[in-house]
């Protein structure tokens, strides 16, 4: 699976509450949150996230109730410079690798764009990007 | 393997039956029950007008109503003494309908279960995992003096700790399972859960399955998540219980034990009697039963029937599967709906479960229907289109199919109310 990190996906109703449930959850279990994101499609949302012990954190939701999708995803490290997003994106358009989503979180003193591309596509993004010396991180 | 040969006796044959029985059922009731010689005279009739089969039309129909009103043991011809076993219904609304039955009774009631048995291919050689209600509910008791007839061994689990009841199926080697196509996929999820082969692990190879309307999808759903093949029986308790017809391996219908049941199809609205292959409501007068016979019973679930003998060799009537009770029926904006069609749809929709509800409610002067489904664990969630795309399916698979414009909602898995025996599937706000 090279550099690829595992993401949840979680449906959930768009109503009031339903998000705490989830980090409630996580919370009491002690399961870190690393990076967080919710989006909505009328009335229901999915949350991705990218928490630290991702198979337990996977069970405890299950077990809840939810209905939880683990998909790959990439992250690469960038500096808090203007021009760094558009160097990774198109250096995939460049490769006519298409970005499904996207969506930024900070790793530290550098900041993390974590990308979506068709399943297909990530080894070789994966590829493309070190090629051009950009960081890809195996773990958040 | 046919257990009476008078399934496959010619329509001559059986309809002779059926005129014999009715003179001496209709005879019975005007003699003994003041409650029929009453709407006998009220119409002008005595058993001696009945003559042919068709008159059967003149008498008149008995109704759920009929039996609250006289609670409990009013329309009995039989003295107590005579009386060996008592039922009762669920009731939720009123006082529950009462049924008896005398030794006779018993024997009838034993007689056709051997019959949907037989036809499922269950002899004395295998062990029936009887997990209908015991008590009250006579799908239970029914199940079981059933398997005693023909020989085989029951285990009369009833209902509820499933996870006891898997053990008891692994351990005892099951090889029929005998409950509701609800708890039978109930069964089924959470031995899934629990990591079971189902090849391996059970030795099931056929389930006889009762007791609510269930669609086409939802039968598929249990047949493959065992593994075994579905016969489905009918019954209610006014006209005996379980056993009033049953589907045999070669064919979805189910053949009615006419020289037990004598069946109509009616309008429901006019009461007229339809013609063959028609759906209406069906109705049953009941042939052979002494403690409580019961004169053109209107059941409220509407069906179709057709005589044409079946490839399994049985000659009696078949009923399709009910599709749908007289009073579920919805209807919206002019358009007949069933739950159980809704159902249907939904079942063969990818990515949703079968946990639904419908609500009808008004939007100005129209009709709007909303129908909610819980989304299944299977479904990949991270793609927000793909999610859109299954509820725009569903919608219009409902549109094209059942010419209803609904607005599908997903929903997270168990938020939907459950309940082990029949579940709220429509809640209509229109009523108030």
């Amino acid at each position: 699976m090279s550099k690829q990190i595992e993401q949840l996906s979680i449906f959930l109703e768009n109503r009031v509450g339903r998000l705490g449930e989830v980090t409630a959850i996580l919370a009491k279990e002690g399961i870190e949150i690393r990076s967080i994101e919710l989006v909505e499609a009328g009335d229901f949302g999915i949350l991705r996230l990218i928490v630290r012990q991702n198979e337990r954190a996977k069970e405890l939701l299950e077990r809840e109730g939810f209905s939880v999708t683990v998909s790959g995803v990439i992250a690469v490290e960038i500096a808090h410079e203007s021009g760094c997003f558009h160097r990774i994106v198109s250096l995939l358009a460049g490769e006519g690798i298409n970005i499904q989503y996207a969506y930024t979180c900070h790793g530290g003193p550098l900041g993390v764009f974590v990308i979506k591309t068709d399943a297909v596509e990530m080894l070789r993004a994966v590829e493309i990007l070190e090629k051009d010396g950009v960081k890809v991180l195996d773990a958040l | 393997m046919i257990w009476n040969k008078v399934e496959s006796a010619s329509r001559e044959e059986i309809e002779a039956i059926q005129l014999r029985r009715l003179k001496e059922t209709a005879r019975r009731v005007y003699a003994i029950n003041p409650f029929y010689k009453k709407k006998f005279d009220e119409l002008g009739i005595t058993p001696e007008d009945i003559r042919s089969l068709e008159d059967l039309q003149r008498l008149p129909f008995t109704k759920k109503q009929d039996l609250r009103d006289h609670y409990p043991f009013g329309l009995f011809c039989v003295p107590m003494s005579e009386v060996v076993r008592i039922h009762s219904s669920s009731g939720t609304t009123g006082k529950p309908t009462v049924v008896g039955y005398n030794a006779h009774d018993m024997e009838v009631w034993n007689e056709v279960m051997a019959r949907v048995y037989t036809m499922s291919g269950v002899t004395a050689e295998d062990v029936v995992h009887n997990a209908y209600g015991y008590g009250l509910f006579t799908g239970g008791l029914g199940f079981h003096t059933g398997a005693e007839k023909i020989g085989a061994a029951v285990v009369p689990a009833s209902g509820g700790f499933t996870d006891r009841q898997l053990m008891l199926m692994r351990d005892f080697g099951a090889t029929v399972l005998a409950c509701t196509p609800s708890f039978a996929l109930h069964l089924a999820e959470v031995a899934a859960k629990a990591g079971a082969d189902f090849r391996k692990d059970y030795k099931l190879k056929a389930g006889i399955f009762g007791a609510e309307p269930t669609s086409e999808g939802l039968k598929n759903e249990v047949a493959n998540a065992w593994g075994i093949r579905y016969h489905e029986v009918y019954g209610l308790s006014e006209i005996i219980g379980p056993g009033v017809s049953c589907s045999c391996e070669q064919c979805k219908r189910l053949h009615i034990f006419e020289d037990h049941f004598l069946a109509e199809i009616i309008d429901p609205k006019t009461g007229e009697v339809l013609p063959e292959g028609e759906r209406g409501e069906l109705v049953i007068t009941t042939l052979s039963k002494q403690a409580l016979p019961i004169i053109r019973y209107r059941t409220g679930d509407i069906t179709s029937l057709i005589k044409e003998p079946c490839a399994c060799g049985r000659t009696m009537a078949r009923m399709e599967s009910i599709v749908g009770r007289a009073d579920d029926m919805l209807i919206v904006n002019g358009v007949n709906v069933y739950p159980s069609q809704v159902e249907h749809v939904i079942a063969n929709a990818e990515g949703v479960t079968l946990n639904y509800q419908i609500i009808a409610d008004k939007k100005g002067h129209l009709d709007k229907l909303e129908i909610m489904v819980e989304v299944s664990d299977e479904i990949m969630v991270d793609n927000v289109g793909e999610l859109e795309r299954i509820r725009k399916e569903i919608q219009s698979s409902l549109l094209n199919n059942l010419y209803i414009n609904a607005d599908v909602k997903l929903v997270e898995p168990n938020t939907i109310e459950r309940s082990m025996g029949k579940a709220v599937r429509v809640i209509d706000k229109r009523r108030d």
